[in-house]
């Protein structure tokens, strides 16, 4: 475990933890935080958790009655054990751990994440896959990465630093809002997936896609990752078709389990099946929050909704096959692009998830001299968190404003992330591209040289 | 062509284009952007007022107050109560008795308390105050909407305290009215506020339960339906020949523009003069019989810059501003007298016109079906009758700001075209983060510590000013002066710290572009919230904050540019503005006298950011976290 002994890894760490330690003595802003609805949203809000933990236990009754609680029971009960262990007034330490272990584990599954691409790299150069990348013109040695010009401890470290640092991700944490703890379970998975202790991250997978639907999808990409991988270790693949089934049918059946346990902790009552899986995917609470559903929908005519319903949930569905046939050689970004596509396609998105997402940046940094827009997402998901809250306020709190300011903020941010998203994509195909028929600009058929253009 | 780069040649080009054009497109932007501004009062881009909501058909009731009678009957009967007995028998008491016994209406009094935020002792300096308050409720409405109609007990006066009579009686005859008519839709709440800002606040607070740290007051014991509108009644006599409207509210909140029109336009009907607050006009003899005067360009940029000063403040011109916080429209009408004729007869229609002019006010805002929501809420007065929306003043704002922008590219695009060069050497990515932890991370640490300390540390000031036995104004002036020479001294304290070594100029073009980066955003996002504060950030800062991340060789042109960052220290650029203010809008001369007006300042200084406590305003507050700390990392970038 060398990789940890370094003073940065623990400097960051101390600093990140006393930061939080000393915002907790800052009561005013916690209350802010916690009643902010783009950190509190339905599935995310403790206050909900609190009250579906007072439902069960101390009225003896469901966690579902009244419509408030859209956790798991899984995970109530978890939290309930969690709020006898800590107290309600102290749980806020609790919460400060899952953010600091989100933290290192942020560390280790980028330091995985860089390590594998490095080799991943060196085994087709080996393999002469890249041959005409060094016969082409311009030449530029360390264009492929290496452990040597792309450190793993000094990008890992500088995601762990982003994760702790991200005001995001302070916020989310202070607030303490239960999307750190899917964080957590998230991580998890990445952590085993990147470790090859396939059946455990499957596991952690399942809980995951049960607590959020969406991340169902993510089960494309572990496929891929785990074929990539199998390549590389000079295994055998007999048949693609097989490998997919049994992976799938694995996943499934522990989705299923993790369902049938959650079943077995609320008595066989369905009820919450209507509070959870359905209640993200028919959005029926329409409260504003930084994602693309609240406005179109409350804007909609009653008779649209289920269409267009359909047409914004397939969205998040739609793109994991094609997005994972495309990069199938790039099995690490295409998880992250896919992770980051879930969050902004989700019905009730949290910023915390964009601070999840965009503390793995630095894992693809050698992808950002290949980006083109830049300055303009970074000045799109600026303008969108600073100015969302002020748009609220002119909204809701001085009245000089309507909610098409708010709207057009949370829009700016959502396309703000998709720009990022696309970038980093477009960015990952041109380097293959370039690995793959080296650097020199092929001709169009008209003789001039051709436009690299995502199409 | 490479691969290799990010971007096609197309957008290479863009960037050299902005890196050739760009000082010229600076220059150019922030120049047209003030004539732009300066144009905005002219003729042809300014547009008339005009009454957005149909429902409120100003000016077409006939009144029901016939004669002054009744009027000077409450008038004198409270003007022998403030004169006999040392003004002791004029108080909400008073008011509550007569809405209570002689009108007979439902009324209350609320007794309220005020401490200094500043101050540690729980009983140190406590002031209190009772405030009356009555409904008249509407006899064949449901009482689910009300209007506020609210008068101070006392005016501010230069010297001292003035009594507001004639504000009161209207309370009175208006009470009359909402007992007596029938055509009601909503119930009036008439409320007398003692203690000018504090008592209104205290009001308004306990009536939406909102919870105050200086400012505690009783629960009250009844309440109307959901305030649509308030008008503010302030008249230091009775013999007003002229009406001024104030709008200003709370950190730059402004009222909605359908409101104000409709004063305007119900004076104009009752042929009786109104304007705004010290608004300046080229013919002052009003004329009747123009549909609105033409437009003065000159006096129109005056008024526009008065209004804008008193917005940048974030102080409320006067008591309506309270209201605002609630989502409620509110004006502020008060009286003043130009011509010092003592007719009688012509004195006694002034008195009825003026109350006439009100109650169809309130007749107007009673036709409302909804809320006010057409017209206006950002808006700058030129005149009562022109205004100029935001559409029209925020290009203006934008060119001004545009030289930053451009900065931030060409900024941007150096650092980028630079990694591609230097791609080769990855090894220096490590250095690199050295610096900029040297370079940025230290400075903005430092900046951004003065900012706490001036936020968080005004109660500290104070005690420290104790202990010297210095009165508060002297203690908090100095202390907060001392501050601003310790930002002053830092670059020479950390003189080798911030020199950075290695890859020097790609530390210091991040550190250049994130100094920008939050000029640009702090700008921008106060510019949403007080448009006329971020204006004149914008308007000095801009080409201050370019200055100061150029870098100068010749020492005259460093000295110069030194001499300049000290002025564009928050406290000594906001004096400056305060200085000028004075000198234009209120005649006063204090260049001559230099000790004179620093004895004014300091006053001024410990009065708004008393005010800001007690009444929540932040315009101190975010220029002591943000503007600040900007400052102080362009100071030390500008010393290296």
């Amino acid at each position: 475990m060398s990789k940890y002994r370094s003073s940065g890894f623990f400097g960051a760490l101390f600093l990140g933890a006393f930061t939080r330690l000393f915002l907790t003595t800052n009561q005013p802003l916690r209350q802010w935080l916690q009643n902010r609805l783009e950190i509190s949203t339905p599935l995310t809000s403790w206050n909900r958790v609190l009250e579906g933990v007072y439902l069960k236990w101390s009225l003896n009754s469901s966690s579902y009655d009244g419509d408030l609680v859209h956790e798991i029971p899984m995970m109530i009960n978890i939290y309930h054990y969690l709020i006898q262990l800590f107290t309600n007034r102290h749980i806020i330490y609790f919460f400060i751990l899952i953010d600091c272990l989100n933290s290192i584990l942020v560390y280790t599954i980028s330091y995985k994440i860089i390590q594998f691409n490095c080799i991943m790299e060196n085994f087709n150069k080996t393999n002469g896959k890249y041959a005409r990348l060094f016969e082409s013109k311009e030449k530029k040695y360390d264009f492929l990465i290496t452990e040597k010009n792309f450190k793993p401890i000094f990008w890992s470290l500088f995601a762990m630093v982003c994760y702790l640092f991200n005001p995001l991700n302070l916020a989310c944490c202070m607030s303490q809002t239960t999307v750190l703890i899917q964080h957590f379970v998230l991580l998890i998975w990445l952590n085993f997936l990147l470790n090859g202790k396939i059946f455990m991250s499957y596991i952690f997978l399942a809980i995951h896609a049960n607590i959020a639907v969406y991340s169902l999808v993510l089960i494309v990409p572990s496929i891929s990752f785990i074929r990539q991988k199998k390549i590389f270790k000079r295994k055998q693949i007999k048949s693609e078709f097989n490998l997919i089934s049994k992976h799938a049918t694995v996943f499934v059946l522990l989705f299923a389990c993790v369902f049938m346990f959650n079943l077995y902790l609320e008595n066989f009552n369905t009820r919450f099946i209507d509070c959870t899986y359905l209640f993200i995917l028919k959005v029926r609470d329409l409260v504003p929050n930084m994602g693309l559903f609240w406005y179109f929908l409350t804007e909609m005519f009653d008779h649209f909704i289920t269409f267009f319903i359909y047409v914004f949930q397939l969205n998040a569905f739609l793109y994991s096959i094609p997005l994972t046939l495309r990069l199938k050689n790039e099995p690490l970004v295409n998880l992250l692009i896919q992770i980051g596509l879930l969050y902004v396609f989700k019905s009730y998105p949290n910023i915390g998830e964009t601070g999840l997402f965009t503390s793995f940046l630095p894992c693809v940094a050698y992808l950002f001299p290949l980006m083109r827009n830049v300055l303009v997402f970074t000045c799109m998901l600026i303008a969108g968190m600073v100015l969302a809250p002020i748009m609220f306020y002119l909204w809701l709190g001085s009245g000089g404003g309507n909610a098409n300011f708010y709207f057009a903020i949370t829009l700016v941010y959502s396309v703000g992330q998709i720009f990022l998203l696309v970038d980093v994509f477009y960015a990952c195909l041109k380097r293959e591209f370039i690995k793959l028929n080296g650097s020199n600009v092929p001709l169009n058929t008209d003789g001039k040289p051709a436009n690299f253009t995502l199409e | 062509m490479s691969l290799y780069k990010s971007d096609s040649d197309n957008k290479t080009k863009l960037f050299e284009n902005v890196i050739k054009f760009g000082p010229v497109l600076s220059i150019l932007g922030y120049l047209s952007g003030i004539v732009y501004f300066s144009l905005l009062p002219h003729e042809s881009l300014i547009h008339g007022t005009y009454i957005s909501e149909n429902a409120l058909l100003p000016g077409l009731v006939t009144s029901d107050i016939y004669s002054t009678d009744s009027i000077f009957n409450y008038y004198h009967f409270l003007k022998d109560a403030y004169e006999n007995n040392g003004g002791k028998g004029y108080n909400a008491e008073l008011i509550h008795d007569i809405f209570a016994n002689k009108l007979k209406i439902e009324s209350y009094t609320q007794n309220f308390n005020l401490s200094n935020p500043f101050s540690n002792s729980e009983t140190d300096g406590i002031k209190s105050g009772t405030n009356a308050y009555a409904f008249g409720r509407a006899q064949r409405a449901d009482g689910t909407e009300s209007i506020v109609i609210s008068a101070p007990i006392y005016l501010s006066g230069k010297k001292k305290k003035i009594p507001n009579l004639f504000g009161i009686s209207q309370l009175f005859i208006l009470a009359d009215l909402a007992k007596t008519r029938p055509y009601w839709a909503k119930d009036l709440i008439f409320v007398a506020t003692d203690m000018e800002h504090v008592g209104i606040q205290a009001w308004i607070n306990s009536y939406f339960e909102a919870h105050s740290d200086s400012i505690k007051g009783e629960n009250l014991r009844a309440r109307g339906g959901s305030i649509q509108a308030a008008l503010n009644l302030e008249f230091s006599d009775i013999n007003t020949n002229k009406l001024e409207i104030k709008l200003e509210g709370p950190n730059g909140k402004l009222p909605n523009l359908d409101l104000f029109n409709t004063i305007i336009r119900i004076c104009k009907s009752m042929q009786f003069e109104c304007s705004l607050e010290s608004e300046k006009s080229a013919n002052s003899d009003f004329s009747y019989y123009h549909n609105r005067p033409p437009v003065d360009h000159v006096s129109g940029l005056i008024n526009t810059v008065n209004m804008m000063l008193k917005q940048a403040t974030g102080v409320p011109s006067s008591l309506n501003g309270y209201f605002l916080n609630y989502r409620i429209e509110a004006l502020t009408i008060s009286g003043t007298r130009t011509s010092f004729s003592s007719k009688r007869s012509q004195q006694k229609q002034n008195v009825l016109k003026t109350t006439r002019i009100v109650e169809s006010t309130l007749r107007s805002v009673n036709n409302l079906l909804e809320r006010f929501h057409q017209s206006f809420f950002f808006y700058l007065l030129p005149s009562s009758h022109y205004y100029i929306s935001i559409g029209m003043y925020m290009p203006a704002f934008g060119l001004i700001f545009l030289p930053v922008l451009i900065k931030i590219l060409s900024l941007w695009f150096e650092i980028f075209s630079n990694k591609k060069s230097t791609h080769s050497d990855r090894n220096e990515s490590g250095l690199l983060m050295l610096d900029l932890l040297k370079c940025v991370v230290i400075k903005f640490m430092i900046s951004f510590l003065f900012g706490i300390v001036l936020y968080l540390g005004t109660p500290f000031f104070l005690m420290f000013g104790k202990k010297f036995q210095l009165s508060p104004k002297d203690a908090l002036m100095n202390c907060y002066l001392a501050m601003m020479a310790n930002i002053l001294m830092t670059p020479f304290i950390f003189r080798s710290k911030f020199s950075s070594s290695g890859n020097k100029t790609e530390a210091e073009n991040i550190n250049k572009l994130i100094i920008l980066l939050f000029l640009t955003i702090f700008v921008g996002t106060i510019s949403i919230l007080n448009f006329s504060l971020s204006f004149f950030v914008a308007i000095f800062y801009s080409p201050i904050a370019l200055l100061a991340i150029q870098n100068v060789q010749n020492r005259l042109a460093k000295f110069f540019k030194l001499a300049m960052m000290v002025v564009a220290c928050p406290i000594v650029y906001f004096s400056f503005i305060y200085l000028l203010n004075q000198y234009f809008f209120e005649n006063k001369n204090f260049f001559t006298n230099p000790g004179q007006f620093y004895v004014s300042l300091s006053e001024k200084f410990y009065n708004f950011v008393l005010f800001s406590q007690i009444s929540q305003i932040w315009t101190y507050e975010m220029i002591n976290l943000f503007l600040v700390p900007i400052w102080s990392a362009l100071w030390i970038t500008a010393f290296n």
